[in-house]
């Protein structure tokens, strides 16, 4: 069982969190000149859970995100430029601007799809697990969720018919810390929420959440473990959202000492280190130029994009059932 | 389901208008042609036809409403076969209609039923009675409901319809005026001594239309198109005021109307003092604004050119001089007095305006006629007037009151409408 | 054809969608090895194992959502809910997920059918006695049938298994047991969208859903005897409508009574009943009348129960009203 990133693979993650910082910074600074619309739940500083969870995937595994899904769509191979242009609201994004970035979706691409529901996208890779494995075929569903949505209802009960049908499941608990505003600490009696694993009769890991390495390494082995038919796993990977909960957040609720410490374990900094001596700092800074140069093409490109046009959607029959009495 | 746009009226020039009246009630039946509603374009009245034959289905814009060319109207229903699905509704149990609806196309054309009064209590019935009443011609008022919801249903517009005789159906109205080519349009009140209005050269019925709105429409009026004008056709043979006026004399007549107030602009105040003159119509006051016939003098080059202009470029500068203020001559004005003056009509004007004032003097002298009138006049001109000398009015008697508006050119009706209303109704009060 | 219970057609249509199609997937609670507790399910899980028909635990939340996304991802569930009265649970799974998913994405398809049964009759008290069809028909994107007859029990079924949308499947508890004729012909199906006149009349048009439709017929028949003709229409489909059929009876009757099992406050009927104004308004020769269980909610005895529930008498004295 192979378990751990190639260089090659190590490197394309680096490059991938770079991509996600970029738009993340990127995004900050369009919402600032107001150029963006909405709230935005950027993911700095988490970067490493969506990119190291994914790169173990292949096109024929799903995977279910939540609100702040951008390294998830771009770790599972969504079009940065579409990406970049449906959270702008063009009608060249992944959606034509009908979904935005909390709800984006590419089923070729397997990210079937961001879910802005908390604790929605838990029964959504949970039925995905299921279909497979009443079509019995290899491929694992794979549902990113946070430490807020760890305790909605619908996750205990997810979890049980999981561990009860064996499902080809990876759960990947992104444990930033904060649900909106609000601490764990004040949300759940536990601090490590993969206890519960346990009650599921499910495989369970704590991860550096920062490390993409770590998150390779635990994945991969929870992957082969579903394609297996051994089951779901938990994984909980330890992280801190640096950005506060969306770009309408006024903050005020985070402690300095807490962000400058997780700010010196930056998983692009870790990642970074990790590769210096492998790669040398030239080809990082390459390949950290190209990811720069790749968003901002992106973000250019979105923004003299035209607009999407209304058009009521009626290629359904329940939809638009009854228009207008004329 | 047939929309009614505003199509005509100003053309391109013009982004919006003003509904100034609706000559037809929902449910009611409207032939191709007919008038159904009127609106203001600048300060030129246009009236807008029906499009196709049917029913009038609904009222969108309501009078008093600035609605942008193109918006739709109201709508006219097929009346006879499509878009309503229950249009061909007679009950299968219950006996055919003893009498079809009065086909639309006999309705008159120009004369409108009246505008129910205000006020009226609002029948109640049901969708379905409501809409085969209507196309029946028939009168809700006139139906005692049998239901205990004193709703009126269709099994009592049936029992009405059998009940009635046959004749019943003929729309109740004033007498046509089909005899006469003659148009004369009523608005406003249905009773009352009408106030008749006669235009001047080069206009027709509706430029009377600003002085209507602010006259109200408590009061009837009718607009009278002269000959060769509107919708009025040439009287080939008219040399004078004196053959005009014989000419509306016998529609005023033939339409009932032998009592009236009179109110004449330029060429039509002569040929109002000429009407009172034929002893037909018995005139209770006398109105005239900047009349003919009252001197020698007139601006033959404005004849002329009025006459010849076809084309928007020719025709504003003529119209320029019709007013103190240049800003009413707007392009969509322009465009929509040129519209409203067919070929036709621009030909017998001509021949008319040489008639009448050959080599650009007034052949019609009405000074002695107008002193020979009993009863209270008024003379109303503009201080700016252009066309006929201001100076003209003290060739009327001495029981005439003469008013003279400042900054008001050759319409003061159409300049300063609310002040020529006023003085009109005091006239008309005035006697009695 | 073959003279069977309601519960059977249903089993039937399973049974012969899931021998056709390896997708078709059953799962809910009871269902398997008891062969679900109104007993549509029964032999199922024998003939197609485990995997295919799968008892659940007591998750509604979960199940309706995991439908959602194991039909993106290559199966038909067809999942049951017990009671109509646990719709709640679902609601989110088909309000902000199944509903959004095809006009956001465009390129996914969502084959499932939720089955669930509702309706009072049957002393089963407040918390599974209700109908709300209403909560279900108001989700865009959500088809709502509601099957009367063994025979439209099992063409609709095969319909909305095969249907590439959600499809809510609403059965009535007091229907299972009744017996009627039904095809036997597995490509025999019945078009989602397509209302049923079930009796001929003139003067007032009755448009009914579920066990509703057969009070309704009986109402026509008390209103024979006074000499008024009805016309029974079976809707079928609660969404989409069938216009056609709905403006066609109005245009001929003039008078309109809707029934409808949930509650009257923004029920199904009011729904329908602005809809007939919307469409046919001219055609109406006195108000639509509803004919609805009062807003309250459904009682345990019997007497009381008999007291809310609509009922033959009640839509015969609506019709009777529209026309006076």
């Amino acid at each position: 069982m192979k378990n751990a990133p190639s260089l090659d693979e190590q490197l394309e993650m680096h490059r991938k969190m770079f991509v996600v910082r970029r738009l993340e910074e990127r995004l900050g600074e369009l919402h600032k000149v107001g150029k963006t619309r909405g709230p935005i739940h950027r993911c700095d500083g988490q970067e490493a859970v969506g990119i190291g969870a994914t790169a173990v995937l292949g096109t024929g595994d799903f995977v279910t995100s939540t609100h702040r899904g951008h390294a998830h769509y771009i770790g599972k191979g969504v079009d940065i430029r579409g990406v970049t242009a449906e959270i702008l609201g063009r009608a060249t994004g992944t959606c034509g601007g009908r979904a935005g970035h909390m709800l984006i979706g590419d089923r070729d691409k397997g990210m079937i799809g961001g879910n802005a529901i908390v604790g929605g996208s838990i029964p959504a890779a949970t039925g995905m697990a299921l279909s497979i494995q009443v079509r019995g075929t290899s491929d694992v569903a794979m549902c990113f969720f946070g430490d807020g949505a760890a305790q909605t209802g619908i996750c205990h009960e997810s979890m049980n018919m999981a561990g009860l049908w064996k499902l080809p499941l990876v759960f990947i608990l992104e444990h930033n810390q904060f649900g909106l505003t609000v601490h764990h600490s004040v949300q759940s009696p536990v601090a490590d929420l993969s206890i519960r694993a346990a009650g599921y009769a499910m495989a369970a890991e704590i991860v550096d959440g920062n490390d993409t390495v770590a998150m390779y390494r635990a994945t991969a082995t929870a992957v082969e473990r579903a394609r297996r038919g051994d089951g779901p796993t938990l994984i909980e990977a330890k992280t801190y959202r640096m950005q506060g909960f969306s770009t309408s957040d006024m903050g005020g609720y985070q402690s300095e000492a807490d962000l400058a410490d997780w700010n010196r374990r930056d998983p692009i900094q870790v990642s970074r280190l990790a590769l210096a001596d492998s790669v040398g700092t030239e080809r990082l800074d390459q390949v950290e130029a190209g990811a720069v140069a790749e968003v901002d093409a992106a973000v250019e490109e979105a923004l003299a994009a035209p607009l999407p046009t209304f058009e009521l959607f009626t290629r359904s029959s329940p939809y638009a059932t009854a228009p207008e009495a004329v | 389901m047939t929309d009614i746009t505003v199509v005509g009226a100003g053309g391109e020039y013009m982004e919006s208008v003003v509904v100034v009246a609706w000559h037809k009630k929902p449910g009611e039946n409207v032939a191709a042609g007919e008038l159904v509603v009127t609106v203001e374009t600048a300060k030129a009245a246009t009236e807008i036809e029906a499009p196709v034959s049917g029913v009038l289905a609904d009222i969108r814009a309501q009078i008093g409403e600035e609605v942008a060319i193109g918006t739709v109207l109201g709508t006219i229903r097929d009346g006879a076969t499509q878009g309503a699905p229950a249009t061909a509704v007679a009950p299968p149990a219950a006996p055919a209609p003893a009498t079809p609806a009065a086909p639309a196309a006999r309705t008159p054309p120009a004369v409108a039923p009246p505008v129910a009064a205000n006020g009226s209590v609002r029948v109640t019935a049901s969708p379905l009675a409501r809409r085969i009443a209507a196309s029946r011609g028939i009168d809700l008022n006139e139906i005692i409901p049998s239901s205990p919801s004193g709703r009126i249903k269709l099994r009592d517009v049936d029992a009405f319809t059998e009940a009635r005789p046959a004749a019943g159906n003929a729309p109740i109205g004033v007498p046509s005026p089909a005899a006469s080519a003659i148009s004369l349009a009523r608005r406003g009140s249905a009773t009352g001594t009408p106030f008749v209005f006669l235009h001047g050269f080069g206009a027709d019925g509706f430029s009377w239309q600003p002085l209507l709105a602010t006259l109200g429409a408590d009061h009837a009026a009718v607009l009278v198109d002269l000959p060769g004008h509107g919708r009025s056709p040439a009287d080939a043979g008219a040399r004078s005021f004196e053959d005009l006026a014989s000419t509306i004399a016998q529609a005023l007549n033939e339409a009932g109307i032998e009592e009236c107030h009179l109110v004449g602009h330029s060429l039509g105040g002569g040929v109002a003092i000429a009407l009172a003159e034929t002893g037909r119509v018995v005139p209770r006051s006398l109105t005239l604004i900047a009349p003919a016939g009252l001197g020698p003098e007139i601006d033959g080059d404005f004849l002329d050119g009025f006459s010849r202009a076809t084309r928007v470029e020719s025709l504003r500068p003529w119209m320029l001089r019709l007013f103190a203020d240049p800003s009413i001559v707007s392009p969509g004005y322009v465009q929509a007095a040129l519209k409203a003056r067919t070929e036709e009509l621009r030909q017998a004007q001509a021949v008319l305006a040489d008639r009448l004032f050959p080599d650009g003097t007034q052949a019609g002298e009405m000074r002695a006629a107008l002193r020979r009138i009993a009863v209270p006049q008024r003379i109303i001109w503009g201080e700016c007037d252009r066309i006929i000398p201001m100076r003209h009015a003290l060739g009327a008697g001495p029981e005439a009151a003469i008013h003279l508006l400042p900054n008001v050119g050759h319409m003061p009706h159409v300049e300063a409408p609310s002040t020529v209303a006023r003085l009109i109704l005091q006239n008309a009060r005035s006697a009695g | 054809m073959a003279m069977m219970r309601y519960a059977e057609a249903l089993n039937q249509a399973l049974r012969e969608e899931m021998q056709r199609d390896p997708s078709v997937f059953l799962f809910g609670e009871d269902i398997g090895r008891y062969g679900g507790v109104f007993k549509v399910t029964k032999g199922l899980m024998d003939e197609f194992g485990e995997s295919r028909v799968r008892d659940t635990p007591i998750s509604e939340q979960a199940l309706a959502a995991m439908a959602v996304t194991a039909s993106m991802t290559g199966t038909r569930p067809v999942l049951e809910i017990m009671y109509a009265d646990f719709m709640p649970l679902v609601l989110d799974a088909l309000i902000n997920q199944a509903s959004i998913y095809e006009y956001l994405w465009q390129n996914v398809t969502m084959p499932f059918v939720l089955r669930t049964q509702g309706g009072g009759g049957a002393g089963a008290g407040a918390q599974h006695s209700k109908s709300l069809d209403s909560l279900v028909a108001h989700i865009p994107g959500i088809k709502v049938v509601a099957p009367v007859t063994p025979a439209d029990a099992k063409g609709l079924l095969k319909s909305a298994i095969r249907d590439s949308q959600p499809v809510v499947f609403l059965e009535h508890k007091l229907l299972y047991n009744l017996r009627d004729e039904v095809s036997d012909d597995p490509d025999l199906l019945v078009p989602i969208g397509k209302a049923k006149t079930v009796r001929v009349g003139a003067d007032v048009s009755i448009f009914a859903t579920s066990r509703m439709v057969l009070e309704s017929q009986k109402a026509a028949e008390l209103l024979a005897q006074d000499g008024i003709s009805a016309e029974v229409i079976d809707l079928r489909t609660l969404r989409p409508l069938d216009l056609d059929a709905i403006i066609g009876s109005i245009t001929k009757t003039h008078h309109a009574v809707v029934v409808n099992e949930g509650w009257r406050f923004c029920g199904y009927a009011a729904e329908l009943s602005a809809t007939i104004m919307d469409f046919a308004f001219d055609a109406l020769d006195a108000p639509v009348a509803r004919v609805t269980l009062p807003d309250m909610p459904v009682p345990y005895a019997e007497p009381l129960e008999l007291a809310v529930l609509p009922n033959a008498a009640r839509i015969a004295d609506a019709a009777r009203a529209t026309l006076k």
